[in-house]
């Protein structure tokens, strides 16, 4: 493991940690669902930009992109789903 | 022990077990919440964990977790709603 | 690698005992599927990736509609059973 490999998978894996526990942490479940997208957008992108300079031009390369692509696209329609339902149970509660 | 298995660690530690705690209290839209984020934690772990096995060929699973959990969740919050 | 699977296997004890004293349905249908993730992620560390590939398909996509499927049916007969009264 080269040490920008190290470095790009250590700040990828801090940004998710973060995240994961501010998550844990907040109060409003709105607030919560918003620490999902640095995740999605740049805790995994950063790590998986690690693991492609470590592999090089493989196939593994090839589905970490793939994944990372995959995520970033599925998180913010999902997110919205989410806050979609959030928003009708508190109408509800009302 | 490996550094990608360090990292492994460290990711479980740090990262699962918020959203493990998240997806085990409170009402069903907190929990799916947790649910979420135990998703998006849990595929940089499996890429993590397929770097420190050294087989590329493992990396299917975090591409069907992503597909899978996309059509999940998307029934929880149909079915969920729904069901007031 | 034994600290890794000891610990995912301490996980798997402890979500699986949340799991069964949830008492609202609808939150445990959710917590049955957190369960399943972290079964595949011991199922992944113990390498037998497909195991895990066949617990996630059906974990996060086939059990939660079952589960909510029967939850509503079962929430719609005990309101048809108490109008007949």
């Amino acid at each position: 493991m080269s040490v920008l490999t190290a470095v790009l998978v250590a700040l990828g894996i801090l940004v998710v940690i973060g995240c994961a526990v501010r998550a844990a942490a907040a109060r409003d479940d709105l607030v919560r669902l918003h620490m999902l997208a640095p995740v999605t957008a740049l805790g995994v992108p950063l790590l998986g930009l690690g693991v492609a300079i470590t592999a090089s031009w493989t196939w593994t390369t090839g589905t970490v992109v793939l994944i990372v692509v995959l995520l970033a696209v599925t998180g913010p329609p999902l997110t919205g789903a989410i806050a979609n339902m959030i928003a009708a149970t508190e109408q509800e509660d009302r | 022990m490996n550094g990608w298995l360090v990292a492994a660690l460290v990711l479980l530690a740090g990262g699962l077990l918020p959203a493990l705690w998240l997806g085990a209290t409170g009402p069903a839209v907190r929990r799916l919440i947790g649910l979420q984020l135990a998703v998006v934690v849990l595929v940089p772990e499996l890429i993590l964990l397929s770097m420190a096995f050294g087989q590329s060929s493992y990396l299917i699973v975090p591409v069907v977790l992503v597909a899978a959990s996309f059509a999940g969740t998307l029934v929880y919050t149909r079915l969920l709603k729904a069901g007031g | 690698m034994t600290i890794l699977v000891c610990a995912v296997l301490v996980l798997v004890a402890v979500t699986g005992t949340v799991v069964v004293t949830t008492r609202d349905p609808k939150a445990q249908a959710v917590t049955l599927s957190v369960y399943g993730l972290v079964l595949a992620l011991l199922f992944f560390a113990l390498q037998a990736p497909d195991v895990a590939l066949s617990q996630i398909a059906v974990g996060s996509a086939l059990v939660p509609l079952m589960v909510l499927l029967a939850v509503r049916t079962v929430g719609k007969g005990v309101g048809k059973g108490r109008d007949a009264k």
